[in-house]
């Protein structure tokens, strides 16, 4: 089994050349038959029991899963709910039919023991044991010997529940997940946990997912990565006249057109982030840097102008862009004279550090008639001036940027800080990066948008960003 | 060697291969894959490649086995082979190049510069 949109952990359970059991609880609208239905996908031999919805509104409402799951791979099991309900001419749906669970068993040893490796969703197994009120010993007797047959038989079966409370099938399975809808920060999150995986290490218990497109996609663990080989991208040209490119179509079409000429961006990012605002950055400087524009950066904490230049210089034309770019950095007095000219020190005085800042962009502008993008790290200056020298100086930087409507700035900031509050309110817009289970997701604090889980493509040869709404 | 050469591309990562297998084929240069050390060498022992581009880390077998492997091998000895690495100790590059390999770089690397070398290589 491969893929890209199921936890390492339950790919591995199902990779084992033995039966098992796995449960797939939740609340209704939680994803759990898309994700039955993402597992069946990479089954050698798929099938489906559907005890709710006739096979015809799964198809309709799944129509990705026609190309695995053929309606004869399909078991229409709704008549104890909806006995008048007829297979279509059409499709070939299979009819099952019992009166107990006795009789569903057998039905299910009949059906399958002669299939290799068959992997089979029972869904909902709250249904099949729900519709003669059965008492709770019998279940469990049935429960239980359904989970020994298909060990034996080598069977990978999925029960799906809509009860997320504990029950005598969480005991006796071999998996348990439980997929959730919550709210963080007042936006919907979709939560999957692994509560358990016999014999199997789980790395990561809890995981994000999103059903976008009706198909389940998790999200691993965000790791900020280089391609192996390094590739110039062609450059993004502007959505519009009144907007720059991030460097990311998807960044763009979220950031309303990308960032706005004219205009102060404040991007947030949360604790864990760490490098993760390098996905942000890099594709944004490449981009201007490709469209022959110019660069005025006050550099984050913990990077210097050699390791940018090393990030940046296998993406854009080697030769030139240190022509088109400027870092204003921390150095000390015995370096001043040996540095290289696309280097600034950040001055004493936060005031004569602005001043120079736009006095270079000044002779850019000047030299090239194209647009500068400002980049400040605030979390650097917090670190070296007063705060409200720097309020003053961020606000008198608007006022220089609305000058040069062709210019824009991008002010990073780390949660936390104590200014944020302030500078958000004189951002024209606030944007935050946070892990989420360990994803990184974006999200407009103003204006105010829901998730957007964060990957990076890099299969091209440089870091192409893709957003997946969390819906 | 012509300039039309036969590079032979291994890495088990398929992003890697097919990046190094787009950009070498717009040079126009005939590009063969394999995914493996042992898959490697039955192509080498099949294709004739000019030129291997190899990576250290393989499945089944590692890319010093496969180097030593050619490099001992009369036939073969003359194919040209590229090692590439993520690994940045001095002591790989050294085992690499002991083993026979011609050149060493480390991941990650230029393409513009990959496909620079290569055509140099070629030109000698």
């Amino acid at each position: 089994m491969i893929s890209n949109s199921i936890p390492h952990e339950i790919l591995e359970a199902f990779n084992r050349k033995f039966g098992f059991a796995i449960l797939i609880k939740g609340i209704a609208g939680t994803g759990k038959t898309t994700l039955a239905l993402e597992l069946l996908k990479m089954a050698k031999n798929p099938f489906y029991i559907s005890t709710r919805v006739s096979p015809e509104f799964l198809y309709a409402q799944f129509p990705w899963i026609q190309e695995f799951l053929p309606p004869t791979n399909i078991y229409n099991a709704t008549q104890a709910y909806f006995p008048t309900i007829t297979v279509t001419q059409d499709k070939q749906f299979q009819n099952l039919n019992y009166d107990n669970i006795s009789n569903f068993i057998e039905m299910l040893m009949d059906n399958f023991q002669q299939v290799e490796e068959p992997t089979i969703v029972i869904d909902s197994w709250t249904a099949v044991t729900g519709y003669r009120n059965l008492d709770q010993n019998e279940i469990e007797k049935f429960t239980n010997l359904i989970t020994e047959l298909i060990r034996k038989l080598n069977m990978k079966l999925i029960f799906v529940t809509e009860r997320p409370e504990i029950s005598f099938l969480d005991y006796i399975a071999d998996g348990v997940i439980i997929n959730q809808d919550l709210r963080i920060e007042e936006r919907r999150v979709r939560v999957m946990e692994i509560l358990k995986l016999r014999s199997i290490r789980i790395n990561q218990p809890a995981y994000t997912y999103t059903l976008e497109t009706g198909q389940f996609k998790s999200f691993p663990a965000y790791k900020f990565q280089l391609p192996s080989i390094l590739i110039n991208p062609e450059p993004i040209t502007d959505p519009n006249k009144d907007f720059i490119s991030m460097g990311s179509s998807d960044l763009d079409g979220f950031f309303e057109g990308g960032l706005k000429k004219g205009q102060f961006n404040l991007l947030e990012t949360a604790r864990g982030v760490g490098e993760g605002f390098l996905n942000f950055l890099i594709p944004l400087f490449i981009n201007h840097l490709n469209l022959g524009r110019n660069i005025v950066a006050i550099l984050p904490e913990g990077y210097s102008a050699n390791n940018f230049n090393s990030l940046l210089q296998n993406f854009v034309d080697k030769n030139q862009f240190l022509k088109h770019i400027i870092y204003f950095d921390r150095l000390s007095a015995d370096h001043k004279d040996e540095i290289a000219p696309y280097i600034q020190p950040l001055e004493i005085e936060l005031e004569s550090t602005f001043q120079k800042l736009w006095t270079k962009a000044d002779l850019l502008r000047d030299r090239d008639n194209s647009s500068i993008l400002f980049y400040i790290s605030a979390y650097k200056l917090e670190n070296m001036y007063p705060e409200n020298k720097i309020l003053r100086a961020l606000s008198d930087h608007i006022s220089h940027v609305k000058e040069n409507p062709e210019d824009l700035t991008l002010v990073t900031m780390r949660e936390g800080q104590s200014l944020i509050e302030k500078v958000s309110h004189i951002a024209y817009r606030h944007w935050k990066v946070r892990l989420i289970n360990k994803a990184v997701a974006l999200y407009g604090i103003q204006p105010e948008t829901e998730f957007q889980l964060v990957t990076s493509d890099i299969s091209k040869g440089y870091i192409n960003l893709k957003l997946t709404p969390l819906v | 060697m012509a300039e039309e050469a036969k590079i032979l591309v291994v890495d088990d990562e398929p992003d890697t291969v097919l990046l190094a297998k787009r950009l070498l084929e717009m040079e126009n240069f005939q590009v063969i894959t394999a995914y493996d050390g042992e898959e490697a060498l039955r192509k080498i022992y099949s294709e004739h490649p000019e030129i291997v581009l190899l990576d250290i880390k393989l499945p089944k077998k590692d890319g010093y086995e496969v180097c030593k492997e050619i490099k001992l091998n009369e036939k073969y000895c003359n194919i040209i082979i590229i090692m590439f690495t993520a690994k940045i100790f001095d002591s790989d590059r050294e085992k690499g190049l002991e083993l026979g390999a011609d050149y060493y770089i480390t991941k990650p690397f230029s393409g513009k510069d990959l496909v620079a070398l290569i055509h140099e290589i070629i030109e000698k």
